[in-house]
């Protein structure tokens, strides 16, 4: 490519040979074709010339700008504008080099500036993933909580009596909905959503209501429901971004609610029942069991508190009057400080606190009768003991 | 003012036919187009200056419909007034 700096008497000189017209003569010609494009546009504000283009003049109103180094407002006074549009034979024999390039419709990213729409694509990508595996995976998810919920409650069928397992089924059954709204509160939105809160409410009432007698229906209720939950993933069109977050979500609402429901029934039902058994070889009295589980561990501390102040008036307290660690190196001799369980405060804390030891946390459990130490009810009043060191 | 008047002025100005008016603008604008297609610059005195300039290739989007399209780079013959020429135009644009 020649790059030129061309004057008017290169063109001249350029067409004289062209056209075999005397220099003198074409450079006339030339000067005068310019000079009558002038006139024109002064006459007409626009000019075509067949094979070259169009000249046109183009009004510009005035505007307001602003000066950017002083910030003043100036106004760009209203001007008229020159403009050339090569003609479509000019414009093509001009862009000859690069007539080969065709403008591209993207597809997927390939330029960096593109990153965004790639991402969105892989996301896109990942989400179709998604939709193959879960209804499967919440399949497989759906039996197991079926098949932890029949494995349990045959379990506590048979173990419990009636007045303990109701009380912590309530419990349970409180439980639920707060994991459920946890979890659910971001979204409220699906029908989806709804159903599976009212399936939900289904089960927390027969809980409620029923005994051990409907466990069984109560099985196949949860059967029926995982039945349900299957069928509304055949129902629900696959290809949908959003059912498929639904499904992960359902399937984990229910693993969750599995896991609760063993959790709480668990731990607290079983140190209850050897609790139980233990008392009632030590004749004590039946009240708490009969009682609400939750008053159950509180009535028995103020009941352990009147005997312990009782002690505490008949100055030197006997150490055998007060629950003692079996195999403890130190014994409990009195009643050091009254505390409250608050939220966020752990036994070992405490111990740190009164002892600085939090391996002593077990002489706390013992004076109150803190079967597990790590399910403590807030509030619950705790006494603090005093411990001597055994002399041997 | 169309081709065919601006030929007719122009055959008034030089004393021509309009055919031989005709037949020598066509040899210019062959002669311009092929010194815009070397990449030449023209200016002409009291005119303008035509250049051909280069653009890069970009990415446009399609406001409605969102799609993006890489359009390619390209040479493109553009005009610029000379300041002789802006002044006259201003005075006589306006009418």
């Amino acid at each position: 490519m020649i790059e030129q700096k061309l004057t008017l008497a290169d063109l001249a000189t350029g067409l004289s040979r062209r056209a075999s017209l005397p220099m003198r003569y074409s450079e006339d010609f030339v000067r005068s074709f310019f000079k009558v494009i002038a006139d024109g546009l002064m006459h007409d504000n626009l000019v075509k010339v067949k094979g070259f283009g169009t000249f046109k003049l183009i009004d510009i109103e005035a505007r307001e700008s602003i000066n950017v180094a002083t910030g003043e407002r100036i106004e760009i006074a209203g001007h008229t504008k020159v403009s050339f549009t090569p003609d479509p034979v000019l414009r093509d024999a001009v862009n000859k080099p690069f007539v080969e390039f065709d403008t591209v419709i993207l597809n997927e990213g390939t330029d960096t500036a593109l990153m965004e729409a790639t991402d969105d694509e892989v996301l896109s990508e990942s989400i179709a993933k998604t939709q193959v595996e879960t209804p499967e995976a919440a399949a497989v998810q759906i039996a197991q909580f079926v098949e932890e919920s029949a494995t349990e409650k045959p379990v506590e069928g048979s173990a419990l009596e009636e007045v303990v397992e109701k009380p912590h089924q309530e419990e349970a059954a409180v439980e639920e909905p707060v994991q459920e709204e946890i979890v659910e509160e971001p979204v409220h939105k699906d029908n989806v959503e709804v159903e599976v809160e009212d399936d939900e409410d289904e089960v927390v009432d027969e809980q409620d209501d029923d005994k051990e007698s409907d466990e069984k229906e109560n099985n196949n209720n949860l059967l029926l429901e995982g039945n349900e939950m299957n069928d509304y993933y055949d129902t629900i069109p696959s290809n949908n971004g959003h059912s498929t977050l639904w499904m992960i979500f359902v399937a984990l609402l229910f693993t969750l609610i599995g896991y609760c429901l063993g959790y709480y029934w668990h731990p607290i039902v079983l140190p209850e029942l050897c609790s139980e058994k233990t008392e009632d070889a030590e004749s004590q009295s039946k009240e708490p069991q009969k009682s609400e589980a939750d008053d159950e561990v509180t009535v028995e501390v103020v009941i352990e508190d009147s005997t312990a102040v009782g002690k505490d008036a008949s100055d030197i307290a006997a150490s055998a009057d007060y629950p003692q660690l079996e195999g403890g190196e130190y014994l409990i001799v009195g009643v050091l400080a009254n505390d409250t369980m608050k939220a966020g405060k752990m036994l070992s804390k405490m111990a740190i606190q009164y002892y600085g030891d939090k391996d002593l946390y077990m002489y706390i459990c013992t004076m109150n009768n803190i079967e597990n130490p790590d399910i403590v009810p807030l509030n619950m009043p705790l006494l603090i003991p005093k411990l001597e060191k055994k002399q041997e | 003012m169309n081709n065919k008047d601006f030929i007719a002025a122009l055959s008034v100005k030089e004393g021509l036919t309009t055919r031989d008016t005709q037949m020598l603008v066509n040899h210019l604008v062959a002669e311009l187009t092929s010194q815009f297609e070397n990449g030449s610059q023209l200016s002409v005195q009291n005119f303008g200056q035509f250049e051909v300039k280069k653009k890069l290739e970009r990415v446009v989007v399609n406001p409605s419909t969102g799609q993006r399209m890489l359009v390619p780079p390209k040479l493109v013959l553009g005009f610029k007034a000379s300041p002789n020429m802006k002044g006259r135009m201003q005075k006589g644009g306006e009418s």
